[in-house]
């Protein structure tokens, strides 16, 4: 089973590939978290439920949920993960077994002689 | 049939009807302008039909209530030929009629469908849905979409035969043949009772109930790259529409909804067709609606109809773009996409579009309707419920917002070098766009079409920012994942899921089964002819020609027995 992933021959280029370009990206974007997780305790939210009191609930329970779900689905690959074409060889290589049934039933190998039989059945 | 209702115009299903019958006689440009002409022209009759509307007709006797149109009705009204038109649109390029008629008549029947007044009505328009959208999967004329297209139509078929069987049912028990309110605790006999649940299960196939989901996992991605834009808008859809009118308020959907809305995103995580991922983030978005109906409040409802109405045209607009990818590159795997954003730019920019949309980013559609679910979900004492809501929100950012825009577009760079989607598609991409950036910013175009009038404001404070800082650490999480290799790779592999037990599980117990009957039925087989060959012999050697019963006997023996009886008879007498 082909399950490495696509690995690429040639070099990347783009302005989304270069790396000063990502390394920025990424700063933003922790400075949006750091921002957003620091805001937590300025602003004043309206509470409805006791688990909202706890202060960063929503960002803290978002990391938290979203490692827990990847993870969790990592062990769900090991059991459920088949070959990309598994339903369409497993169904392939059983319409072969049952034409095979067909053609050659096992009740008519105990008897080699009804050829006739066999002929018709096909 | 109301004359009156005659001169202000037809049943809103009618000219998608005659528009798909005129496109399959036509042929190049007429075809293409019937196909767009068709939901245009349906819109300015349905837009003119008064807003209470009722058409009776007599068939056999009973009177079909063949159009009932409420403020519901016509707000799904409103969305399917938004949808339709989207669609045409994105699929005026293709080629062949099969695919155009199909989609005219599929878009007709769910319209059909949501103006039904009656069982009946409903029976024959939600049987329409199946066989005319089969086509959209079977057109892609391959062994593996013929034979998911036959699965699909199984699946939708039982559903059909569910709801006739119910509706019977409930019309036997004296309740009203409308469609209406159903109870499935109260009722006032054992028909109604088991009607009801007949029905109910009926909607939930066709909305995509666990277990009965695999019909949408398994044959969207099946179907073409157009016409998986045309399945995702109707179907699942008039299963909600339904699901409100006759089971708002039922508590038993609240369990079903969370179970829709949290375990379809652990397959989408892993899963490496994106088309088959959009399909999981579907039933997981049809859960967040699920819940709504459960709920029941006029506020649920607004909130799961407004997500019903947004999710068309965002989960629409993620479906085109694949399409699009699909149309370009010829496949949608993710392990085998990335870097396409150099290619194709404004599908990009629309996919990302569509990506904050179904994530709830504030600005985009999603958010101005997912909060009403939410909040309703929290203000009705169900704790447990928004945690695992909000968790699913999480998590389809993480599948959907994420993972669809970044291993298609961006990710490893693949070396595919395609054109940008063709101009029709582009269209009817930035007309979704437009759509999902406008409702977003101006929530009251969406809320003044709802059922019930609410006074609601999504954007707070509060509602902002936390919305944000859960957006925002899902996507850390992502980040740090992938920066520490922790982020499961796309493979190229197939996932199982329940439809194994029906592709594999069932068939397989069948031959084991009819192989252990086969050996039994050889051996019963043989001892029979055994039987059958004594039996044969001993009447051989009894009857046959030489046999004791059948041979010769000469005159002498003959007397010879005679004086015998004789004989016995005197010794008897005497």
């Amino acid at each position: 089973m082909n399950t490495q992933p696509h690995n690429n021959p040639h070099q990347s280029s783009g302005f989304f590939y270069r790396k000063e370009v990502i390394r920025w990206i990424l700063i933003i974007f922790y400075l949006c978290c750091a921002g957003l997780f620091v805001a937590d305790f300025f602003i004043h939210r309206h509470i409805v439920t006791d688990v909202e009191r706890f202060k960063t609930f929503y960002a803290l329970y978002g990391l938290i949920a979203c490692v827990v779900l990847v993870l969790l689905a990592k062990l769900m690959r090991v059991v459920l993960i088949k070959e990309e074409n598994y339903y369409d060889e497993t169904e392939a290589s059983e319409d072969f077994l049952n034409k095979q049934d067909l053609e050659h039933p096992e009740y008519l190998n105990d008897a080699p002689h009804d050829n006739s039989n066999s002929a018709s059945r096909k | 049939m109301n004359l009156e209702i005659l001169s202000l115009g037809w049943p809103p299903f009618v000219i998608f009807f005659i528009g798909a019958l005129v496109a399959a006689c036509s042929r190049g440009m007429t075809q293409k302008i019937v196909v767009l002409a068709t939901p245009i022209l349906s819109f300015v009759n349905f837009y003119c039909l008064p807003d209470n509307l009722s058409v009776t007709q007599l068939v056999y006797g009973n009177n079909l209530e063949i159009v009932y149109s409420d403020k519901l009705a016509r707000l799904f009204g409103y969305l399917f030929h938004l949808a339709a038109l989207t669609g045409v649109i994105y699929a005026l390029k293709v080629k062949g009629t099969i695919q155009h008629v199909a989609a005219l008549a599929y878009a007709g029947c769910a319209i059909g469908a949501v103006f039904a007044g009656d069982w009946i009505t409903l029976f024959i328009f939600w049987e329409g849905l199946a066989l005319t959208s089969v086509f959209l999967i079977w057109a892609n004329r391959t062994e593996r979409s013929f034979q998911s297209g036959m699965r699909y139509l199984i699946m939708q078929v039982l559903s059909g035969m569910l709801l006739f069987a119910g509706a019977l049912l409930v019309m036997k028990s004296g309740l009203p043949a409308k469609v209406g309110a159903l109870s499935l605790t109260n009722n006032i006999d054992l028909h109604a009772s088991i009607g009801s649940w007949l029905i109910f299960i009926a909607f939930g196939i066709k909305a995509g109930f666990p277990l009965f989901h695999t019909w949408i996992t398994d044959s969207y991605p099946e179907a073409t790259y157009s016409g998986s834009v045309f399945l995702t808008a109707f179907t699942t859809k008039v299963a909600i529409y339904v699901l409100i009118r006759c089971f708002a308020g039922t508590e038993l959907l609240i369990p079903i909804g969370l179970t829709m809305a949290c375990f379809p995103i652990f397959f989408a995580v892993i899963e490496n067709d994106l088309r088959r991922v959009l399909t999981y983030s579907m039933i997981n978005q049809i859960g967040f609606m699920i819940c709504g109906i459960g709920i029941g409040t006029e506020l649920a409802i607004n909130g799961a109809v407004a997500t019903a109405f947004n999710h068309v045209i965002y989960k629409g607009l993620l479906m085109m773009t694949m399409g699009a990818v699909l149309y370009r590159v010829g496949h949608v795997r993710g392990s085998d996409l990335g870097g396409l954003y150099r290619s194709m730019p404004i599908t990009t920019v629309c996919c990302i579009i569509g990506a904050a949309s179904i994530s709830a980013f504030p600005l985009f559609s999603g958010f101005v309707s997912k909060a009403i679910i939410m909040g309703e979900m929290l203000h009705e004492g169900h704790t447990i419920g928004w945690l695992l809501l909000l968790f699913a929100a999480a998590g389809v950012f993480h599948h959907a917002g994420i993972k669809i825009p970044y291993f298609a577009f961006f990710a490893h760079d693949s070396g595919i070098k395609v054109k940008e989607a063709p101009t029709n598609m582009l269209i009817a991409m930035c007309i979704s766009s437009a759509l999902c950036i406008g409702i977003g910013t101006n929530p009251q175009l969406l809320y003044q079409l709802l059922p019930y009038a609410m006074d609601y404001s999504p954007y707070d404070l509060t509602h902002v920012v936390t919305q944000l800082q859960l957006l925002f650490f899902s996507a850390l999480a992502f980040v740090l994942l992938n920066l520490w290799g922790q982020y499961p790779p796309e493979l190229r592999s197939v996932n199982l899921d329940s439809d194994w037990f029906i592709r594999r599980g069932f068939p397989a117990t069948y031959r084991t089964l009819s192989r252990m009957f086969s050996a039994a039925n050889q051996r019963v087989g043989m001892a029979w002819s055994h039987f059958w060959h004594v039996k044969v012999n001993f009447l051989k050697k009894s009857s046959g020609p030489y046999g004791v019963l059948s041979r010769g006997w000469g005159a002498n023996n003959m007397i010879f027995i005679v004086i015998l009886l004789l004989g016995a008879l005197l010794f008897y007498d005497f």
